[in-house]
C-alpha cells in the first residue's frame, strides 16, 4: 500500500534545476492504475505515452509543446504547468470554482493539502470548459504550490 | 432561501423560471418551476416532511429520487405521495402525514408513551363492530399512513382491457447503460422500445458535473450532464421508441405491465428484454441515522444539480469511494463547506486524484473512522465520528464531535433486481458486484433465455462500464430476437476486449473478481 493511497496527496520529485534551465515544466500527479486515456487523447503530439487505458501517463518531454490541452481536459485535474520567469515561479492550475479569479487579484497559494503556502497573484485567467489560470508567487513554493483559494 | 444562486458549471436559469404556489401543512411555500414538493420544501429551510409510524420520530428526504418512502405526504388529500418526484403545482395543498399541527411541532409525538405501534388497528380495538371503521381511520391518520378519500377513483384491474404492444426489445431503466443497450438494439435493426420512470432519460450522469473518466469512445472528458444530453440525442436518432414517466410493475406471461402517468396501463410483449434499473442507495446503521439531514449521496446530488438547492452549510462525508469524493468536491462548488470525509478502511476508497482535488482545497480524509451518532432533536446539528482499529472496530475514547448539518452517506449501492427476480432469473450473493445479482453470462443474458441485464443492476461499477455493458446487453438482445448481423456480432466480441481492458486496475479487478465468483456460482 502506497502511503499517498492513504492520505490523498504525494510529493513528486521535481528537478528544479531542469525547470530552471527549461522555462517551464509540465507535471502530471496521476500516481494510480485507473481507467483513464483522457490526458493522452486530447494531446496532439503524442507526448503522453500510456500503452493501455489503464496505464500510468508518463510524458515524453521531447514532444509537449506545452499546449495544455490535456491540463484543462484532465477530470482528475492532476496535470499542472510549473514556470519560472525572472524572479518568480508560477504555476497554471484547472480551476472550477467562483469566483473566477481576475488578472491582478491576490489569492492565497495552497498546498497539496490544502495549507495556504505563501501569496499569489494572478496573472492570467484562459477560460474555457475548465478555466485556466496562471498565478505567480516566490519560486521558493515551486514544489508545493498547487493550487489556490480566492 | 438556500438556493444554489451562482454554480461554477451549471446555470439554473432561476430568473427565467415561473413561481409557484402551494402550501405544506397550511403554510405558503414557494417554489419554482421544475421543483419537486420535496425540492421546493429544503429550498424554503422545511427538512422535516413528516413523523414516523411508530415513535413520531421526524423525517426528511433521503435518496431523492423516489426508492425510499422518507418522503411521504398527503398531496390534494391523497395520502402516500413521495414529495422527491412529484412535481409542485399551482395551489397544490400538501400535508404532512401523522403530525398536528404540523411536522415541525408534531403534538402527536406525546401520544409515544403509549406505545401505538403501526396496525395495532387490526389488533386491538376490534369491538364494538360499528365503531371499527372510525378506529380504523383514526389510527390511519395518527399513525401516519392517512386516509384514502371516498372521491379517489379506484382503478378496477380485472375488467380491463389493454393495450398491448409488441416489440423486439424492451429496454427497462433509462441510464447510461439502459440508453446505450437501446441504442444497440435499434441500430441492429430491432423494434426497440426504452421505458423510465423518471420524467427524463439519462440517470445517474443527469447528476454528474464532473468530466468523465474512461475511454474516449464514451465520451471521457465530458461532463456527466453534458454526456446524458449526447446519448439521448443519439439515441432519438437510433429509432428506439422512448416512453418516459413510465413504470414497468411486473412481469406475468411473457408480457411487461408498464404504467405511463401514474394512470395509463398498457402491456409490452418484447421477444427480448434488457433490465437496466440500476441500484438503490444503502444507509449505515448508527444511532439516529433517520434525522432529516442524514441523506444518501444521490439525494444530496439530486438536490443541487437537478434542483439548484443548496443541501446544507456544513457538510460531513461518510465513505470515499468515488461517490464520496465527487460529492466533497461538488459540495465545495455548490458553496458548501466539507468538513471532513470519513473513511471506515484504512485506505481511501476512490480514485487518487479525485482525493487529491479535495485534499488540495483544504478537505480532511480520515481514514479508519466510522460515524457512531447524528445529533441534533429535529435535524442534524452534528455527528460524533469515531476511530476504529484494525478490525473496525471502534476505539474507546477517540469520539470526537464534528459540527456539520448535513451527513452524507456515500456507503455503496445494492443492484435493483426486483423485477429479474421476479421473471424468474437465477439470484446469487456476489459481494464484489455489491450483493443480490442476477446471474448472467458474458453477453449480460441471465439464466432466462432472452432476459438480459446492463449496468448497475447487473452489478455496481462506474458510468462507462455501464455504457458498453449496455451496448452488449442491447446487441445480444437483438441478435437473440432474429436482428442484427454479422457485423453486430463482431461488434461485440470488441466491445468485450475493451470491458476487459477497462477492468485492468485495482479497481476493475473487484468487479473481475465478482463476475468470476459469479460464473463458478
Ligand atoms: S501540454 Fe499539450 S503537448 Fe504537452 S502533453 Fe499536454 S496536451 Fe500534449
Ligand atoms: S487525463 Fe488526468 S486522470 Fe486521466 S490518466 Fe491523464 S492525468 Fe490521469
Ligand atoms: S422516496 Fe423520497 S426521499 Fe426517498
Amino acid at each position: 500500500m502506497h502511503e499517498w493511497e492513504c492520505t490523498g496527496f504525494f510529493t513528486p520529485e521535481i528537478d528544479l534545476d531542469k525547470l530552471k534551465k527549461k522555462g517551464k515544466i509540465l507535471v502530471i500527479e496521476c500516481p494510480q492504475r485507473i481507467p483513464c486515456d483522457v490526458c493522452r487523447e486530447v494531446c496532439p503530439t503524442n507526448a503522453i505515452i500510456m500503452e493501455k487505458i489503464s496505464d500510468v501517463p508518463t510524458l515524453n518531454e521531447e514532444k509537449c509543446v506545452l499546449c495544455l490541452k490535456c491540463v484543462e481536459n484532465c477530470p482528475g485535474l492532476a496535470i499542472f504547468l510549473l514556470g519560472v520567469e525572472g524572479e518568480k515561479g508560477y504555476m497554471v492550475v484547472p480551476y472550477e470554482f467562483l469566483p473566477i479569479p481576475k488578472e491582478g487579484d491576490e489569492v492565497k497559494v495552497l498546498d497539496r493539502k490544502g495549507k495556504e503556502v505563501g501569496r499569489g497573484i494572478v496573472k492570467e485567467v484562459r477560460m474555457g470548459d475548465t478555466p485556466l489560470v496562471k498565478v505567480e508567487f516566490s519560486p521558493d513554493i515551486l514544489k508545493e504550490a498547487r493550487g489556490f483559494k480566492t | 432561501m438556500p438556493r444554489i444562486r451562482e454554480h461554477p458549471i451549471l446555470d439554473f436559469k432561476w430568473s427565467e423560471r415561473k413561481k409557484i404556489k402551494f402550501t405544506f401543512d397550511s403554510e405558503e411555500i414557494i417554489g419554482y418551476d421544475g421543483d419537486t414538493i420535496a425540492s421546493a420544501l429544503y429550498a424554503s429551510g422545511k427538512r422535516v416532511i413528516r413523523r414516523s409510524f411508530k415513535y413520531h420520530r421526524p423525517r426528511g428526504l433521503f435518496c431523492g429520487i423516489g426508492q425510499c418512502s422518507s418522503c411521504l405526504v398527503k398531496v390534494n388529500g391523497i395520502p402516500n405521495q413521495k414529495a422527491c418526484v412529484t412535481p409542485i403545482e399551482e395551489g397544490m395543498v400538501v400535508e404532512s402525514q401523522g403530525s398536528i399541527p404540523s411536522a415541525e411541532r408534531d403534538l402527536l409525538s406525546l401520544l409515544d408513551a403509549l406505545e401505538l405501534k403501526h396496525g395495532i388497528q387490526y389488533e386491538k380495538f376490534l369491538g364494538p363492530k360499528f365503531l371499527r371503521p372510525l378506529y380504523f381511520k383514526l389510527f390511519n391518520f395518527v399513525l401516519g399512513s392517512g386516509n384514502v378519500k371516498e372521491e379517489v377513483p379506484k382503478v378496477k384491474f380485472s375488467e380491463g382491457y389493454y393495450p398491448e404492444k409488441e416489440v423486439d426489445v424492451l429496454v427497462i431503466g433509462g441510464g447510461p447503460a439502459g440508453i446505450c443497450a437501446a441504442k444497440a438494439s435499434a441500430e441492429c435493426g430491432a423494434r426497440t422500445l426504452l421505458v423510465e420512470e423518471r420524467d427524463r432519460i439519462g440517470g445517474e450522469l443527469l447528476k454528474q458535473t464532473h468530466k468523465f473518466f474512461g475511454s474516449r469512445r464514451y465520451y471521457s472528458g465530458m461532463r456527466g450532464f453534458r454526456i446524458a444530453d449526447v446519448l439521448s440525442k443519439e439515441l432519438e436518432k437510433s429509432g428506439a421508441e422512448v416512453m418516459v414517466n413510465t413504470l414497468a410493475i411486473g412481469y406475468l406471461d411473457g408480457k411487461i405491465g408498464v404504467c405511463r402517468d401514474e394512470r395509463e396501463f398498457s402491456l409490452v410483449k418484447p421477444k427480448c428484454i434488457v433490465v437496466s434499473t440500476g441500484a438503490t442507495e444503502r444507509t449505515l446503521m448508527f444511532e439516529n441515522n433517520d434525522l432529516p439531514g442524514v441523506m444518501g449521496a444521490g439525494g444530496v446530488q439530486t438536490l443541487m444539480h437537478l434542483y439548484g438547492v443548496k443541501p446544507g452549510e456544513e457538510a460531513l462525508i461518510v465513505g470515499s469511494g468515488n461517490v464520496g469524493l465527487i460529492l466533497a468536491y461538488q459540495l465545495l462548488q455548490a458553496g458548501v463547506e466539507v468538513k471532513a470525509v470519513i473513511e471506515i478502511l484504512p485506505k481511501i476508497g476512490g480514485y487518487f486524484v479525485h482525493a487529491a482535488k479535495i485534499r488540495r482545497m483544504g478537505v480532511e480524509i480520515l481514514t479508519s473512522h466510522t460515524i457512531k451518532r447524528a445529533v441534533g432533536r429535529k435535524e442534524v446539528e452534528g455527528a460524533e465520528i469515531v476511530k476504529v482499529d484494525e478490525n473496525l472496530r471502534e476505539i474507546e475514547g477517540s469520539e470526537r464531535f464534528i459540527e456539520c448539518d448535513l451527513i452524507c452517506l456515500a456507503v455503496g449501492m445494492s443492484p435493483n433486481i426486483e423485477i429479474l427476480r421476479q421473471m424468474g432469473c437465477e439470484v446469487v450473493y456476489i459481494p464484489e458486484l455489491g450483493g443480490f445479482v442476477a446471474k448472467h453470462d458474458e453477453n449480460m443474458e441471465t439464466s432466462r433465455a432472452g432476459v438480459f441485464v446492463a449496468g448497475d443492476s447487473s452489478g455496481i461499477e462506474e458510468a462507462t462500464t455501464a455504457m458498453i455493458e449496455g451496448e452488449i446487453a442491447g446487441i445480444s438482445a437483438a441478435l437473440k430476437s432474429g436482428k442484427g448481423r454479422k457485423e453486430h456480432e463482431e461488434r461485440r466480441e470488441k466491445l468485450k476486449m475493451l470491458l476487459e481492458e477497462m477492468r485492468d486496475n485495482p479497481f476493475g479487478e473487484r468487479v473481475v473478481i465478482g463476475k468470476k465468483k459469479m460464473w463458478g456460482a
